[in-house]
């Protein structure tokens, strides 16, 4: 394949490819792809990061690749686009390069994460509910039984008695429930 | 002068929510996932001018475990719980561990956000006093409101520069 085509395959893929030079520095392989230039200035903190690693592994002098990201960014837009770095050594030629690509695996993985974790969340709210509820009955409980010690402190009949009793332990009951881990 | 500071905590706490009330002035109800790492600047004026390089990392989370070379670097952080969720809480002090062990002791503040819904708080004042005990600098936010936000950046932006 030509390196010219390759250059337009690259591009077309929306892969950003570099080759490290021996001084350090890099040279494009290709026309950065659209999305890439963006990346410029807002993610050189991120950038900085990941070449004190990949230089690390550059240095190591073992083929293969090293991923790094994925890292957000945001369009003007508002829209925001994920992507993975890779620093990359071929064997044989032991060519080094950094390689942007997007990550459209983030979206799927963020979908799937906000879907479990607003799920988690409201297992959470609901478990919070229940078990203030738990603690207003028995709040409640705790000053109907007071009430009815109070009545039966003044004079009340055998039945009215009984009845106060008979509210009182049930308030008991309900004092000493653990409704909150009913679920 | 540039600092890298973290923001570290739990799931759906907030952080995304503070840095964007900090750097942005703005605040959105609607709760986003985050991916991975975003990275946003703010100047700041503290008695020197510090560029801070703030780094949103991914909540913490059965799905999503910290990634210790993304605080490399880092010159102070933010563990950040939710006042309405006490295992935030937890969430935070075991991070702090781990922060700990990856990048040494540096400033870092004790932010409990969501001021906002504090009747509902479920981490106690009580418990906040025993970590402020420790030594533990803790700060309570509103990303809603917006109290505290800028409170808790700049006073960990003091810390680190001594």
């Amino acid at each position: 394949m030509s390196d010219v085509l390759m250059g337009q395959l690259l591009t077309a893929l929306d892969i950003a490819v570099f080759t490290r030079v021996a001084d350090g520095t890099f040279t494009a392989v290709a026309p950065a792809p659209s999305w890439f230039p963006r990346l410029a200035e807002g993610t050189f903190p991120f950038l900085g990061h990941i070449l004190e690693e990949a230089n690390e592994f550059w240095h190591s002098g073992t083929t293969g690749f090293r991923e790094y990201g994925p890292c957000v960014e945001t369009d003007d837009s508002g829209r925001e686009f994920h992507y993975t770095v890779k620093a990359l050594t071929l064997g044989g030629s032991f060519a080094q390069y950094l390689v942007f690509q997007l990550d459209p695996g983030s979206e799927r993985l963020r979908a799937a994460l906000q879907t479990a974790r607003e799920q988690a969340l409201g297992i959470e709210q609901d478990r919070t509910r229940r078990r203030q509820a738990a603690a207003d009955v028995r709040r409640t409980a705790a000053e109907i039984k007071e009430l009815a010690q109070q009545v039966l402190k003044m004079k009340a009949t055998d039945v009215q008695k009984q009845v106060m009793k008979g509210i009182q332990d049930k308030c008991d009951v309900l004092i000493a429930s653990h409704i909150e881990l009913h679920e | 002068m540039q600092k890298k500071i973290c923001l570290l905590g739990g799931f759906a706490v907030g952080k995304t929510s503070l840095i964007s009330r900090y750097v942005h002035s703005m605040f959105s109800d609607r709760y986003l996932t985050t991916i991975g790492v975003k990275i946003e600047k703010k100047r700041v004026d503290v008695g020197r001018q510090i560029d801070l390089v703030i780094w949103d990392i991914y909540g913490e989370d059965d799905f999503q475990k910290l990634r210790l070379s993304y605080l490399r670097g880092a010159a102070g952080y933010l563990l950040v719980a939710d006042g309405t969720r006490r295992a935030t809480l937890d969430t935070a002090v075991m991070l702090r561990a781990t922060a700990e062990q990856a990048i040494g002791s540096v400033p870092f503040l004790l932010v409990i956000n969501k001021a906002d819904l504090h009747s509902t708080w479920e981490i106690d004042e009580a418990v906040l006093q025993e970590y402020a005990h420790r030594g533990w600098p803790i700060v309570r936010t509103s990303a809603k409101t917006g109290d505290g936000v800028e409170s808790a950046f700049t006073t960990l932006a003091k810390e680190m520069l001594g």
